[in-house]
């Protein structure tokens, strides 16, 4: 479920257009990303309202990933704000 | 089936690309062969003049400094000829000399579709500050020069770099007083004076196109980003996007003009979000055709308008939607320059030959 203390707003997201092959648009900006399958699925479940905690459960069941994932999502996290796809939230 | 003839100016596809050819491609979208299409021209060599399948037929006319009197009379003699419903300006330096001939035109059934003398001036670049300013909108601090010294000073008060900007087209982004003073002579010949110094802001180039209904409301409005920018600052490409504060703008400052027609709201987003309006340009942009491309075709609307009738519904437009000129050569023979020379007139190849055009004037 989403909770409004999550690192960044679901909502911000949901305007995003993801496709099957990686591709993203942002409608209110006119850009263009692509991501792999594991950014893709990051992304999916960022839109869905999960936390980061079970964003990495899921990645790790999906991909196997190992010890490093919570990390690997938060530097994702960063990237989106970087590009500005979700603003700065504070972390709860 | 009745066909509706249309005269379009602006008809060059060049390094700074005119609306013309957008504004003929989304009519003949619309209308298909109930619409006539009579090109306007200044020069022999506009390319829109030699384009396969753009247009029925083409007329020089005279420059706009001939004065109206002179343009209402080649207007009227086109008419002669292959009849005329609707006129669409689409160069700036037109629409004084068009809006004072507007009711003689109308009087022999041209219709056309103007904004008001008091909306034109209100949205020329020297008057734009001021407009922004009682919207409470942010537009970069501009100042008006009309010499050397008056330059320096405001390189010295705006900063550097420095945007120097011709009374209707062209701007130069300099990055010192020797810049400045180059392109300020350079502009000064080329448009005469007063020119513009203009704070520099960094940040992403969108526009929105729109037409006005003259009542302070917009029948259409379409945002996009410019993907390919030109060395002149022009969109080589661009994406159309669905951001409700650009177009909240850009329908404000249409609603303030209470802007009849087509225009273009040019805005720059800087980095920490603020849109920034840079100017108001009065006649669909070259890049009208992307609209069309994405839902919206505002000339058709622009036509219905000008006829009095009502203006089609638009849906929503799709974001995503891009464009990428795509330069080709035109060619033509000498026989399509002795006639555009000598009579005026396009050769068509429909047409029998120049001793017909001869006749017909």
């Amino acid at each position: 479920m989403p909770t409004p203390d999550l690192p960044y707003d679901p909502a911000e997201l949901r305007t995003l257009a993801l496709s099957d092959t990686g591709f993203i648009f942002d409608p209110r900006t006119g850009h263009s990303y692509s991501a792999n399958a594991t950014g893709l699925a990051t992304l999916a479940a960022m839109k869905d309202g999960l936390d980061p905690t079970a964003i990495a459960t899921k990645l790790r069941a999906e991909f196997k990933g190992g010890a490093a994932v919570e990390d690997d999502v938060a530097g994702f996290v960063d990237l989106l704000r970087e590009l500005g796809l979700v603003r700065a939230r504070s972390a709860p | 089936m009745s066909v509706l003839r249309v005269a379009v100016s602006g008809m060059h596809l060049g390094e700074n690309c005119q609306p013309g050819p957008g504004v003929v491609r989304s009519l003949r979208e619309a209308l298909g062969d109930r619409v006539h299409v009579v090109g306007l021209a200044y020069d022999v060599f506009d390319s829109g003049l030699h384009a396969a399948g753009l247009l029925d037929d083409a007329f020089m006319v005279p420059y706009p400094s001939a004065g109206p009197a002179a343009y209402l009379e080649r207007l009227l003699k086109i008419r002669e000829l292959v009849g005329l419903d609707v006129l669409i300006p689409c160069l700036d330096v037109e629409l004084p000399v068009i809006q004072r001939i507007t009711g003689a035109l109308a009087e022999r059934g041209i219709h056309t579709v103007m904004p008001s003398t008091d909306a034109l001036a209100r949205r020329t670049k020297d008057q734009l500050p001021a407009l922004a300013a009682a919207l409470g909108i942010a537009t970069p601090r501009t100042i008006t020069v009309t010499d050397a010294a008056g330059l320096a000073a405001a390189g010295a008060e705006l900063g550097y770099p420095l945007v120097v900007k011709g009374p209707f087209y062209e701007a130069e982004v300099t990055h010192g007083a020797a810049e400045a003073q180059a392109a300020f002579g350079k502009l000064a010949a080329r448009w005469g004076l007063p020119l513009l110094a203009q704070q520099f802001v960094k940040g992403e180039e969108f526009d929105v196109i729109a037409l006005g209904d003259g009542q302070g409301g917009v029948h259409g409005a379409v945002a996009m980003r410019k993907t390919v920018i030109t060395k002149m600052g022009k969109a080589w490409g661009a994406m159309t996007i669905h951001d409700d504060e650009l177009l909240d703008v850009a329908t404000r400052v249409i609603g303030a003009l209470r802007w009849r027609g087509g225009c273009e709201v040019e805005m720059l987003r800087a980095p920490d979000g603020t849109p920034y309006l840079i100017e108001v340009n009065p006649r669909f942009p070259a890049w009208v055709y992307l609209a069309t491309a994405a839902g919206t075709n505002l000339p058709h609307g622009l036509v219905e308008l000008a006829l009095g009738r009502p203006v089609p519904k638009y849906p929503p437009y799709r974001a995503g939607v891009f464009y990428v000129r795509h330069a080709v050569e035109a060619c033509g023979e000498l026989a399509d320059l002795e006639s555009l020379m000598a009579y005026g007139r396009t050769r068509r190849p429909t047409l029998a030959s120049l001793p017909e055009l001869i006749a017909n004037g």
